[in-house]
């Protein structure tokens, strides 16, 4: 059986929005500790993986289970929540479905049918980075927005003094610098002066869910997949993506 | 100077083969097959295209063309910028062409490769430059004083045996002068273009009879320097305002790995 309750649909509806812009489709792997889950977009240039400890749910209860889900449909139900709406995730075993539940006012119920698809194989690699950045999740979003004005990738540097974000168009260019003692830096460890380009789509599509409050951790290295990690309502989201290298 | 081989190729490869050669050289040169497959497409719509003989084409900027022997028209595609991945499967040699936004794949299946070809395509040339370019002329012709005082334009794509000469006029002391105009920053290909047209001028009228300028928005910065080695000269000058915009440049120097190898 699983079956889990949070205390916001609203929160987790920014975890369902996030992974459904980089993946179609996703296994949730529950068992008595959690949920987890991880897998790779179609075009294998970005990896997710999600972490959901027993802890971010109020109640929470569940044996061994592989719950495929239509990350499509499961987005466009959780749209639906309200701002009050609780949330409860149960699992139909006997249809074959996951109910997903808003309760507020009264229960509103969607039942979505499972996929048959196995639990991805791909992990986050153990990958050692020299450079780890921890920034105040607006001030990260709002770089990635200026960078898009003129390029459609981005180029992050860290030095022992900075954090920056990079963007150059045919034409223009702009750059966003933080200072290791500005406010939206939380820490900056840097070991070894690093530059990589990465794919800016991805990348917001990766911090869509972060608000004004979430702090992002950034593992960067020379030509290395940028590794991203944040919460959102309890769960950890960790992102990985390829780089851009010289063709 | 060393010459870089231009084209590569695999006749009736093995997948084994097949899957080296496009490792190698996919996002880098041009690839063409020659090969007997199976296309799907899911997207926008959904289309299925049984098996025949196509021509398969995959530029380096992710573009992706499926010819049949028919038609102008590719009979399946996906935009630049797509990525692509391959793998086997029974035999079979499946590439899959992946657009992102909106979200469409474009699988090939292919049963027989009868001619792989990696091509090491060379073309910085952009199809509207001449039209855009002609613009600045227009603009110079009729306010020649943008280039300096008293010049006078003469004549426009004037040709000689190395190339065509942009604007051929002479200044105020009866010099003949040579334009060569970029509508972007120029580089060091734009310099030595001009100091082809100017080497071809003194030859014929003298040393001292002609002098070059260059006409662009910018020079880098090796630009500027053989620009001054040449005794050659610049002139700023922005292409006119809303001239036709730039069409993105084809010549992607980065692409997007994938995380394969990482995993």
């Amino acid at each position: 059986m699983f079956r889990g309750v949070m205390e916001s649909a609203k929160e987790f509806k920014k975890v369902v929005d996030t992974i459904s812009t980089l993946l179609d489709e996703i296994c949730f792997e529950v068992d008595e500790e959690g949920i987890k889950a991880s897998a790779m977009d179609p075009s294998h240039v970005a990896l997710v993986s999600l972490e959901i400890p027993r802890l971010a749910f109020e109640e929470y209860e569940a044996d061994s289970h592989d719950i495929g889900i239509d990350l499509e449909a499961f987005k466009k139900v959780m749209n639906r929540a309200k701002a009050k709406d609780r949330l409860i995730l149960e699992l139909d075993e006997e249809k074959n479905k996951l109910n997903v539940i808003f309760e507020n006012t009264g229960k509103r119920k969607f039942s979505l049918a499972l996929l048959d698809i196995s639990a991805s194989s791909v992990k986050v690699p153990e990958i050692e980075y020299p450079n780890v950045i921890m920034i105040k999740g607006d001030a990260f979003k709002e770089a990635l927005k200026d960078a898009d004005l003129f390029s459609d990738y981005v180029i992050l540097k860290a030095d022992e003094d900075k954090f920056v974000i990079h963007a150059k168009g045919d034409l223009n260019e702009n750059e966003a610098i933080f200072e290791k003692d500005s406010s939206a830096i939380i820490s900056l460890e840097v070991k070894e002066e690093a530059k990589s380009a990465f794919n800016l789509d991805y990348l917001m599509d990766m911090v869509k869910g972060v608000s004004s409050g979430d702090i992002i951790k950034i593992y960067l290295g020379n030509d290395m997949p940028l590794k991203l990690e944040y919460s959102i309502a309890g769960v950890n989201l960790t992102f990985l993506l390829a780089p851009r290298i010289e063709g | 100077m060393m010459r870089l081989e231009k084209v590569f190729y695999l006749t009736n490869p093995t997948t084994k083969d097949l899957e080296n050669f496009i490792d190698m050289y996919v996002f880098k040169y041009i690839l063409i097959l020659l090969a007997r497959c199976k296309v799907f497409y899911e997207g926008r719509a959904k289309s299925q295209l049984e098996e025949g003989d196509r021509v398969i084409i995959i530029k380096p900027d992710g573009a992706f063309l499926i010819h049949k022997d028919k038609k102008r028209e590719p009979v399946n595609w996906q935009p630049s910028g797509s990525s692509i991945i391959w793998e086997v499967e029974d035999n079979f040699f499946i590439l899959k062409s992946i657009r992102r936004k909106p979200k469409e794949e474009l699988k090939v299946v292919i049963s027989e490769v009868y001619h792989a070809c990696a091509f090491n395509c060379e073309d910085y040339e952009e199809i509207n430059l001449r039209g855009s370019e002609s613009e600045m002329a227009e603009m110079i012709f009729r306010n020649p004083d943008l280039i300096e005082e008293g010049f006078k334009p003469i004549s426009r794509e004037y040709q000689i045996p190395t190339g065509i000469v942009d604007i051929l006029g002479k200044d105020k002391e009866n010099k003949w002068v040579i334009l060569e105009l970029k509508r972007r920053r120029a580089d060091l290909q734009a310099v030595s273009q001009l100091k082809r047209y100017v080497e071809y001028f003194k030859n014929k009228y003298g040393e001292d009879k002609v002098r070059g300028i260059l006409v662009s928005p910018s020079l880098t910065t090796g630009a500027e320097k053989l620009l001054k080695e040449e005794n050659l000269e610049f002139k700023r000058l922005n292409p006119p305002k809303g001239s036709k915009r730039d069409l993105k440049h084809n010549i992607k120097t980065k692409k997007t790995t994938v995380l394969d190898e990482w995993l």
